[in-house]
């Protein structure tokens, strides 16, 4: 495995938050949330990956979407968050500080002995 | 970099297929459809490679659509197939001024109707069109002898058996 790749499993578990987080930030499109989660480091979501994680969100009415008409091209799916999904979205960051907190006092850093 | 419109119709037509074979609705398929279009178009990517093949993606969307158990498609079937056997055979009979098995043909007729249209909603609300969410174009437009067909047959069925009957009878 490459070093700077990140576990598969890992992606799967914050994926939603992250996308969550990303439309929460602003109404947003698809691909602009794949490059928002690759410049934060993430890599490169594929389509295949990050439309069930947005569909799934909005079957959950976490984020809705409307399609509006692209200037020059076709229209986009633009999702922004609902009321239930930032309050989704604070609950979980929160559990999820906690739980990588508590994952990191188990494990030893590397990082501090190179 | 854009995909060529021929890779882009060819991956269409599959993801609706492998969609209509997972029993999603006409309306959620255009809707996924038009995201992989619109995410393509953003990106330059080739569709297979930003989302799989379509058979790969369309069982990738099944767990937001539960689809149907198979019982209620062999039911289905199992009524469309009732319903064209008493409606033909009725429709004979009224052409023929005869009963079918010692009952009118209205009879049959209605009998094949009160089976038959519940299974005919089922088929339709499979087989609803694919509107492209964006503009509203029938993403996948049947061919206009399809219904020709659809509709044509079993009453050319029935006018041959009427004809058949009536010649042999003399």
């Amino acid at each position: 495995m490459d070093e700077d790749e990140l576990p598969t499993e890992w992606l799967r578990a914050v994926l939603p938050l992250a996308v969550l987080s990303a439309v929460a930030q602003e109404e947003t499109y698809g691909y602009a949330v794949a490059q928002h989660l690759q410049a934060a480091g993430l890599g490169a979501i594929k389509g295949g990956t990050l439309y069930p994680v947005l569909n799934r969100l909005e079957a959950d009415g976490l984020v809705a979407s409307s399609w509006r008409e692209g200037v020059g091209g076709p229209g986009r799916k633009f999702f922004a968050v609902t009321d239930a999904g930032r309050r989704h979205l604070d609950r979980r960051s929160s559990a999820w500080h906690d739980f990588t907190e508590r994952a990191a006092g188990l494990l030893p850093d590397p990082r501090g002995t190179r | 970099m854009t995909i060529d419109e021929k890779t882009m119709s060819t991956y269409r037509q599959s993801l609706i297929l492998a969609l209509r074979l997972k029993d999603v609705p006409g309306d959620r398929i255009g809707e996924v459809v038009a995201e992989v279009e619109s995410h393509v178009a953003d990106t330059g990517e080739d569709p297979t490679e930003a989302f799989g093949t379509p058979r790969e993606y369309a069982a990738g969307l099944v767990d937001e659509h539960r689809p149907d158990p198979w019982w209620q498609t062999a039911v289905t079937i199992a009524c469309a197939a009732v319903a064209g056997w008493f409606v033909g055979q009725g429709a004979l009979a009224l052409l023929l001024g005869e009963a079918y098995l010692g009952r009118s043909g209205w009879l049959w007729l209605g009998l094949g109707l009160v089976v038959g249209i519940p299974a005919g909603v089922r088929v339709h609300r499979r087989s609803s069109r694919v509107l492209d969410p964006r503009d509203g174009a029938d993403l996948a437009p049947g061919s206009r002898w399809g219904v020709a067909v659809l509709v044509g047959l079993p009453i050319a069925v029935v006018l041959v058996g009427w004809l058949l009957v009536l010649a042999l009878g003399r």
